[in-house]
């Protein structure tokens, strides 16, 4: 074994159990891991914040396996570690607890913690249900004596079935355990017990990392801090030392790689268009959310993960079901809040999920840009669909918007990303709308074709659409609004005008919840 | 519409009917009776029956579900229209009033089928493919209880005289009945914008139900449509076999599936066309009738029809993995 007490390296901390250094990771044109630097010790817990694409879930998917780096070196206790997937890492002892519980609902408890290597017996390779019995027994006795080994998993509260992924993780004999998000569907006192868990853990000689953007929680439960941006370790803070506006200033400055078309200067905002009253959806937590928007207005909203961002633009549009609250186009209101019904009131909405929710793939441009416009399309009784119509007013968009492409009998899915996105916009551009939500509309898309999509952005809302536009790289929120509304669990907490943008500002009320002084 | 879907499925229609010409040539030399007026007329009135019932099957698979509940609809409409109709005690005594009415009934037999299969798959969120099983047997069940697993025979001249009517001695009625259909149907499919929908909900309905398609009224109509073809193929085949049985439609389960795969139709939707369908149905109906004249055992056909399903669906699956694959 090591000697992990021994009297070189880290003098205050003892030896690292994990040591990673210039790990590095692009995925096509985005540096998600630049030269990546960090150490763990025995028996600490180190945070781990940063704002959406800062590299962190890429970095902790590198440590447990899941995607391989494309340069840089780890070590673990000592030797060299590269795990080709998540079972070797877990095998070498790093267990990630994910942000969405991998467990299989339908089985029990003790079924779960010993799922990937069921002990196994007699000639016909049987599973050993007494052993599995007290695999799990063992696991959960330092966790929570009284989960039920044999509960099915269905029946727990969220709260418990983390503690199952967590013993899942021990009974492997996990050294360092990794934290992504764990607390988002958690009440507060399971919270409470799962920060008393990890203390334990901690105190046993466990070595955790611990992602979360909730702040707070962080500065209380975690020895160190590391605050990531752009791909890259920005800071490194001891926790005696962290204070909040400390860590947002880390946050922010990321350096934006495009530029953005100059602000029109001749804007004048119209009259209301757009007006949202009292929107519940309980699922999301957004609870009596308000909203105007008005013409030629372009209003940006950001968050965090799980801020409730798509799912108000959804709620909107009728694509979810919400609870209760009403939605009013040109004063008229829209019911029932179904996605024709709000189609029909000139509202229309790029949903973040261009693949499953925006393109029919395997059909052509023209059948894409022509499908929401269809109805307008037929003539006479039998609704005989215009077939030169058809292809001049397709033809017209992709010239409106130019989409680069062979023609439009091209199949969109052999289609670039941004001309894909372009063909989305396309479709709902051709009903004239008098709101267009969008929903991270440079998502997946080259530098270049973002700028477009911003241009494009500022000329709809010139010839008179209200905009709202959600993305979670507030650096284009800046770029292109004229006010930007920031969301902390289903809560408008600020509202700013152009004049009054301020990223730390904005930064502060994402993570925070509140706005700043 | 120059549209890539449609000229790769027109190129595929052209192979198709190459290859029916060149079964019609072997068919030709290999069994000289193969193109006499009597077989030629039989693989007419078996194309009538089997292509009306599989143009509506097509509508339901271009939406990328399945209805397996027609074969019993047919049998349930063979008897209960030949009960109305028959001289040995039907419902009905007169010719005049009772082959009306059954024509009437055995089309709304298919129509509340369709109904039952619709509002099974729109409301209830039941796939297509275990709703029109459990139909299936059902439809099965009441027409052996029906006819308490018997032959209902004797039917009046008239009704017998449908099929058995033709022009210039070899097109049988029935078959004008099919070119009406498959017409029709490939207007609707391909120029007006129900059928257009069709393709889009077939495709991805998610997209379609955000893109403000009315996707389950779609659904509910498509069986609606097929029960219609049901019914009236059912009809078609009492005329022609004189009889109404339980067992009549259960032939027609592994054709009707073998006509769609071959004529373009996808079973994962989005795909495929009446005309295409068609063309599917002649090359069975080519095929079934070359292999008897050969004597082929009804086994070996099975496995000929059940090659050629695999053939026709494994090619549109590896088409779609080379078009969309990327990233899944």
């Amino acid at each position: 074994m090591m000697n992990t007490e021994g009297p070189a390296g880290g003098a205050q901390r003892g030896n690292p159990v994990l040591e990673v250094s210039g790990v590095d990771k692009r995925f096509g044109g985005v540096h998600a891991l630049n030269s990546v630097a960090l150490s763990l010790a025995k028996g600490e817990v180190l945070g781990v914040v940063g704002e959406n694409g800062a590299g962190k879930s890429t970095l902790m998917n590198v440590l447990s396996g899941v995607v391989l780096p494309d340069t840089g070196e780890m070590h673990l206790l000592g030797e060299k570690y590269s795990p080709r997937n998540p079972k070797d890492a877990e095998r070498r002892g790093i267990a990630l607890i994910h942000q969405e519980l991998s467990l299989f609902l339908n089985l029990t408890v003790e079924e779960n913690i010993c799922i990937d290597d069921f002990p196994k017996r007699g000639i016909f390779r049987a599973i050993d249900r007494k052993r599995v019995r007290e695999i799990a027994i063992e696991a959960l006795e330092e966790l929570d004596r009284e989960l039920n080994p044999r509960a099915q998993v269905e029946t727990l509260r969220m709260g418990h079935r983390q503690v199952v992924e967590i013993a899942k993780a021990i009974q492997k004999n996990a050294g360092v355990l990794i934290f992504d998000e764990p607390t988002t569907s958690l009440s507060s006192r399971e919270k409470q017990n799962l920060f008393r868990l990890i203390s334990d853990l901690r105190s046993r000689g466990k070595s955790i990392i611990y992602i979360s953007h909730i702040l707070e929680d962080v500065f209380s439960l975690c020895d160190r801090v590391v605050v990531m941006r752009d791909g890259e370790v920005v800071g490194d803070i001891d926790r005696e030392s962290v204070t909040p506006e400390s860590v947002i200033r880390l946050m922010v400055g990321k350096e934006f790689s495009g530029k953005f078309p100059d602000y029109p200067t001749d804007k004048e905002i119209g009259e209301p268009v757009l007006a949202v009253n009292g929107l519940c959806v309980p699922e999301a937590k957004i609870e009596n959310l308000q909203l105007t928007l008005r013409r030629k207005e372009v209003v940006g909203v950001f968050g965090m993960v799980g801020a409730g961002r798509s799912e108000f633009a959804r709620a909107i549009f009728g694509v979810d079901d919400i609870a209760s609250g009403e939605v009013l186009c040109n004063g008229e209101p829209v019911t029932p809040l179904r996605p024709d019904i709000a189609i029909n009131h000139g509202i229309a909405f790029l949903t973040e999920n261009r693949r499953n929710e925006g393109l029919f793939m395997p059909l052509t441009l023209q059948y894409n840009l022509t499908s929401v416009c269809l109805e307008r399309l037929g003539e006479g009784p039998l609704s005989v669909i215009n077939e030169s119509n058809s292809r001049g007013w397709a033809t017209r968009m992709v010239e409106q918007i130019s989409i680069k492409t062979p023609g439009l009998g091209k199949n969109v899915a052999l289609l670039s990303g941004g001309n894909q996105q372009k063909a989305v916009l396309g479709k709902w551009l051709m009903q004239n709308p008098a709101v267009l939500i969008l929903d991270e509309p440079t998502k997946g898309v080259d530098v270049g074709a973002k700028l477009e999509i911003y241009s494009l952005i500022h000329r709809i809302a010139q010839e008179g659409t209200a905009v709202l536009m959600i993305s979670s790289e507030y650096e284009e929120l800046l770029g292109v609004c004229d006010r930007i509304i920031v969301m902390h669990y289903g809560r408008v907490v600020i509202d700013l005008n152009r004049e009054d943008f301020d990223e730390e500002a904005i930064m502060m009320a994402a993570v925070e919840g509140k706005a700043a002084k | 519409m120059a549209m890539l879907d449609t000229t790769l499925s027109f190129i595929k229609d052209r192979i198709l009917i190459a290859f029916l010409l060149l079964m019609i040539v072997i068919g030709a030399f290999a069994a000289p009776n193969f193109l006499s007026v009597v077989n030629v007329r039989n693989m007419l009135l078996q194309s009538a029956v089997l292509g009306i019932v599989a143009a509506g099957v097509t509508f339901v698979v271009i939406n990328g579900g399945i209805d397996f509940s027609v074969t019993s609809q047919m049998s349930l409409v063979t008897v209960v229209g030949a009960s109305i109709i028959t001289l040995e005690g039907g419902l009905i005594a007169n010719p005049v009033y009772s082959i009306p009415v059954a024509i009437v009934v055995m089309l709304s037999i298919g129509l509340g089928f369709g109904a039952v299969n619709g509002i099974a798959v729109t409301r209830l969120n039941m796939p297509s493919f275990i709703t029109t099983l459990a139909t299936m047997m059902l439809g099965q069940g009441i027409a052996t209880l029906y006819t308490r697993a018997s032959t209902i025979s004797n039917l009046p001249e008239q009704f017998i005289a449908i099929s058995r009517t033709r022009i210039f001695d070899i097109i049988p009625i029935p078959f004008l009945l099919l070119v009406a259909v498959i017409v029709v149907t490939q207007f609707v499919l391909r120029k007006t914008v129900f059928g257009r929908r069709m393709y889009y909900i077939g495709t991805n309905p998610e997209v379609a139900r955000i893109s403000g398609m009315p996707v389950k009224r779609n659904v509910f109509r498509l069986f609606l449509i097929s029960g219609i073809c049901a019914g009236l193929a059912g009809a078609i085949l009492l005329s022609r076999l004189a009889s109404g049985a339980p067992a009549h439609g259960e032939q027609f389960f592994l054709d009707i599936i073998v006509a769609i795969t071959i004529g373009g139709g996808s079973v994962l939707g989005g795909k495929g066309d009446t005309f295409g369908t068609t063309l599917g149905v002649f090359f069975i109906v080519i095929m079934n009738t070359i292999l008897g004249l050969f004597g082929v055992s009804w086994f070996v056909i099975n496995i000929i029809k059940g090659a050629l399903i695999l053939l026709s669906a494994g090619l549109d699956s590896v088409k779609r993995m080379a078009t969309e694959g990327q990233g899944t």
